[in-house]
């Protein structure tokens, strides 16, 4: 089974180059999509000799996803695609459990992080809300939803087909997959936090409680 | 002059100029800017000779002009809220699918 990482990135300049460092050591299967940045996060992954792909301007994590998704299996022919996040928040050793559980016959991956100490409150507070809305709603309990280190198989990428183009892609995604009759498996995985404003912030959470009811019907 | 009438009148004044402003600046085709200054113009009279209107009232049998004025303004706000929502909607997923297949292209 060929997998490729995709690593989606916006204005990642300050930690690209690190990840991608400690990630090539373990593939060189990797694509890099820039959404539009304004610093030299493109520049930075091609000088690791890493495909970069640029969006001429930003439009955000969910178009960014495809972009790479499309990329993976259409030019580089895998059978199933990565995703970690290019801001080195994911710890490369566990693409290996990724690898295990598509290799195993899962057709999606989610990696689940610790919610510890290490967790700002907020975030805790925010990702379970979330994971019982989505289980009342949708029958599934997804333990971490804004989790960016998932996997998919091709058949599963155009399944999920996803609409959003923003941050709430992440939540649309686990819809599709509750509302899916696809096998998924979770993954404990290890994060380390840089920025603790960083990402996922409270306009983009009620961006997704007005989406919900769309998802919900649609 | 009523108060209302005063706060009116100053309004559409307003729109007027700002309906100008975009058609000098060739923003506004020719057609839309007569159209909407047109409108500007009815609501203006209706606004200044209330009582020439008593047949518009009638016909619709409210007991004050101003419920017709506030329930065709929310019929037109409701149609244009619509009519911008769909066409974001349509540049959004274009500009989108440009930038994507330009990205990948360019590989």
């Amino acid at each position: 089974m060929k997998i490729a990482i995709v690593i989606p990135a916006y204005n990642e300049s300050r930690y690209i180059g690190k990840f991608l460092d400690k990630l090539l050591v373990a593939t060189k299967q990797v694509v890099v999509i820039d959404d539009g940045s304004s610093d030299k996060t493109c520049e930075i992954a091609k000088s690791r000799g890493v495909e970069c792909l640029q969006h001429m301007v930003n439009l955000g994590k969910g178009a960014t996803l495809k972009t790479g998704c499309d990329y993976a299996f259409k030019k580089m022919g895998t059978d199933a695609v990565i995703i970690m996040d290019g801001d080195d928040q994911h710890v490369v050793d566990d693409i290996k459990l990724f690898e295990k559980a598509l290799r195993g016959g899962a057709q999606v991956v989610l990696g689940v992080r610790q919610m510890d100490a290490k967790m700002p409150l907020m975030r805790i507070l925010g990702n379970k809300s979330m994971s019982i809305l989505i289980n009342l709603l949708f029958g599934h309990y997804i333990a971490d939803i804004p989790s960016g280190f998932k996997a998919f198989t091709k058949r599963a990428y155009h399944e999920l087909h996803w609409h959003s183009s923003g941050y709430e892609v992440e939540t649309e995604i686990a819809v599709r997959i509750a509302k899916s009759k696809l096998s998924y498996t979770e993954v404990p995985i290890s994060t380390v936090y840089h920025d603790k404003e960083y990402g996922f912030n409270m306009l983009d959470a009620t961006k997704v409680l007005l989406k919900l009811p769309y998802w919900l019907w649609s | 002059m009523m108060g209302i009438q005063i706060l009116s009148v100053t309004f559409i004044f307003l729109m007027l100029y700002v309906v100008r402003i975009h058609y000098k600046k060739g923003e506004l085709p020719k057609v839309e800017a007569i159209f909407w200054a047109s409108i500007l113009f009815v609501v203006g009279i209706l606004v200044m000779v209330s009582q020439s209107a008593d047949y518009i009232r009638r016909l619709f049998a409210v007991t004050r002009l101003t419920d017709v004025i506030v329930i065709f303004s929310f019929m037109g706000v409701f149609v244009l809220l619509i009519e911008n929502r769909i066409q974001i909607n349509k540049l959004r997923t274009r500009l989108e699918r440009l930038v994507r297949d330009r990205a990948m292209d360019s590989k």
